[in-house]
């Protein structure tokens, strides 16, 4: 609870009535979410239910909780899906459930921890690309919950204008770096096709891993891989360093033109901030 | 042309019928959508919003504030509905009668994504009206609290169901959104002999108990049985008990807006206009009845007055 909202609460419901209830709802959340159904109420909990049909009852509530939360699953993780297939995938989301209850009420919220949970699993480790794939759709599900690249010309006046030692680069929200021992992209484009070609996919695991830039272009999340000059510029400017150091951190055989051409036209970027102004405003 | 809503039935609008509904264009008094499936400005289904909004009225229903958790509400959840109020301009926000939020040791706050129930108490009744002023206060305008349907219930209680909203409206300034289907899932799992009689009565008392004009808006939908229980599942036609009990609900307290919803097993498009204009006919006759009732209380009194 936030101090705004735990003074308004303070005022109208902290009294003891009110604190049987935090109670006996914290009694029935832990119920919920236990690996096991509990065989009989507990007693703070004063449901009127008993035997078959407190049984039903919590069957109800918590069946209904794990099919929104793999229907939500499923619209995040598709590669991950198409990769486990359907009963697999969604044995995964229960685990997930029960181990990291969500936080929101917002299931398109949920799945931060998945590939987490992924590399936790015993059973999956045959499929150790299995988290990185799962990380790629992560990545490509958020950045659809960011705005779009406001860049203004002005921007890029700064740029051709000022000193690179006074300014910083802004990367979009919009945008993920993604660092990968898989080759995930591959994996990611093989498993878009309805009918999965087996040998395509053996073949794309003997081939080296590369890393991903993600961004939102329009309602769509785009993908591509890169090379490790770009990660190191990427980097860069994702800490939110002056732009002369993060042309320092790039080889010398980058090309920031083209780099910055394609930003423009893709919106990876959303500001060119003068210095020390960026550093007040930085992510 | 923005379409009125007053009075009248309107759908749910889902993503499956977007295209389609935008397309045709139907003649409903509203749409409502679930206002988390709207939470991104940012996304495609925010530019279907703004275009349906251009030509409808919209009401917001939320399923995720859970308003009588005792640990309080979610405020970024709360900020996201409060932006959502502003780009939508809704005629009506709403949400439920539930809790889903507690603190949980060693993991923060837990958010359990459902509709949970609560018992009808002081000390819930407290927690709600906190939590409702809260909102109130950040939407700069009156919210409408969904009665639930219910698979477990307690035994401690300090009011009955209606007199727990009667009591809830007065204190918080909130109205209701009244679900028929809910009351009959619940007197259907209760066990009661006479499932309609048991949601009338319960409609009879709410009348006795509460201004008038506490429900704001009328949920419809269907239900089925499943294993021991009946789910409220949103998964088919509207019952004909429940169109009785609709019924009884609009003489009771007159015409309100009415919501088909259908969330479940999603039919075509033409089903859903086909129950909507079912509850238009039912909205339309009780007006008729009251202005032909009101006509003839004010026959009576001319007629008194010139006596």
């Amino acid at each position: 609870m936030t101090t705004r909202h735990a003074h308004a609460a303070a005022r109208g419901a902290s009294g003891p009535a009110a604190r049987r209830e935090a109670a006996r709802q914290q009694a029935l959340l832990r119920v919920l979410f236990a690996a096991q159904p509990a065989p009989a109420p507990l007693p703070e909990l004063g449901v009127r239910q008993r035997d078959q049909r407190w049984s039903a009852g919590l069957a109800a509530y918590r069946g209904n909780g794990l099919e929104h939360a793999v229907a939500a699953l499923r619209a995040q993780f598709p590669t991950v899906l198409a990769m486990l297939g359907e009963a697999p995938f969604d044995a995964l989301c229960a685990r997930y459930w029960y181990a990291y209850p969500p936080q929101q009420g917002d299931l398109a919220r949920i799945g931060a921890e998945f590939p987490v949970c992924i590399a936790a699993q015993d059973e999956l480790r045959p499929w150790p690309w299995l988290a990185d794939s799962a990380r790629l759709d992560r990545a490509r599900w958020e950045v659809l919950f960011e705005a779009p690249s406001p860049l203004a010309v002005q921007d890029l006046q700064r740029l051709a204008e000022c000193d690179s030692a006074c300014l910083q680069l802004c990367l979009a929200p919009g945008t993920r770096l993604l660092e990968t021992r898989w080759p995930v992209f591959r994996l990611w484009q093989l498993h878009q096709a309805p009918n999965i070609d087996g040998a395509a996919l053996r073949a794309a695991l003997r081939q080296p891993a590369a890393p991903l830039w993600i961004w939102r272009a329009d309602m769509q999340a785009q993908c591509r891989e890169i090379s490790a000059n770009e990660v190191d510029w990427l980097r860069a400017l994702a800490t939110g360093t002056r732009l002369d150091q993060a042309l320092d951190a790039a080889a010398a055989d980058f090309d920031v033109a083209a780099w910055l051409q394609a930003a423009v036209q893709h919106g990876w970027i959303d500001g060119v901030r003068a210095w020390p102004e960026a550093s007040a405003t930085s992510r | 042309m923005l379409i009125e809503s007053t009075a009248r039935a309107g759908i749910g609008l889902r993503q499956p019928h977007y295209r389609e509904f935008r397309a045709r264009r139907p003649a409903v008094g509203f749409v409502e959508v679930h206002s988390e499936n709207f939470f991104n400005p940012h996304d495609a289904a925010a530019q279907v919003l703004a275009a349906v909004r251009a030509e409808y009225a919209v009401s917001l229903h939320g399923v995720g504030l859970a308003l009588g958790s005792a640990c309080g509400l979610d405020d970024e959840h709360l900020d996201r509905l409060t932006a959502l109020v502003a780009r939508t301009d809704p005629l009506r926000v709403s949400d439920h009668a539930c809790f889903a939020r507690a603190s949980w040791a060693g993991r923060g706050t837990v958010h359990a994504n459902d509709l949970l129930p609560v018992a009808f108490t002081r000390g819930s009744l407290a927690v709600f009206v906190a939590n409702v002023q809260h909102v109130q206060e950040r939407l700069r305008r009156p919210i409408l609290v969904e009665n639930l349907s219910a698979y477990l219930d307690f035994a401690e209680r300090d009011f009955s169901e209606p007199g727990f909203f009667a009591e809830l409206a007065r204190r918080s300034g909130c109205g209701l959104l009244l679900d028929v289907n809910n009351l009959m899932v619940n007197a259907l799992n209760a066990g009661a002999d006479d499932a309609q009689a048991a949601v009338c009565a319960w409609l009879d008392e709410l009348a006795r108990r509460a201004p008038p004009d506490l429900v704001g808006e009328i949920h419809l939908a269907g239900h089925s049985r499943q294993h021991e229980l009946v789910i409220d599942d949103h998964s088919c036609v509207v019952s004909a008990p429940v169109w009785s009990a609709y019924a009884h609900a609009l003489r009771c307290f007159g015409p309100r807006p009415t919501l088909i919803e259908w969330d479940t097993s999603l039919p075509t498009l033409d089903v859903l206009l086909d129950e909507a204009a079912h509850a238009q006919d039912l909205l339309d006759a009780e007006a008729h009845a009251r202005r032909a009732g009101n006509a003839m209380r004010a026959t009576h009194a001319a007629a008194e007055c010139a006596s």
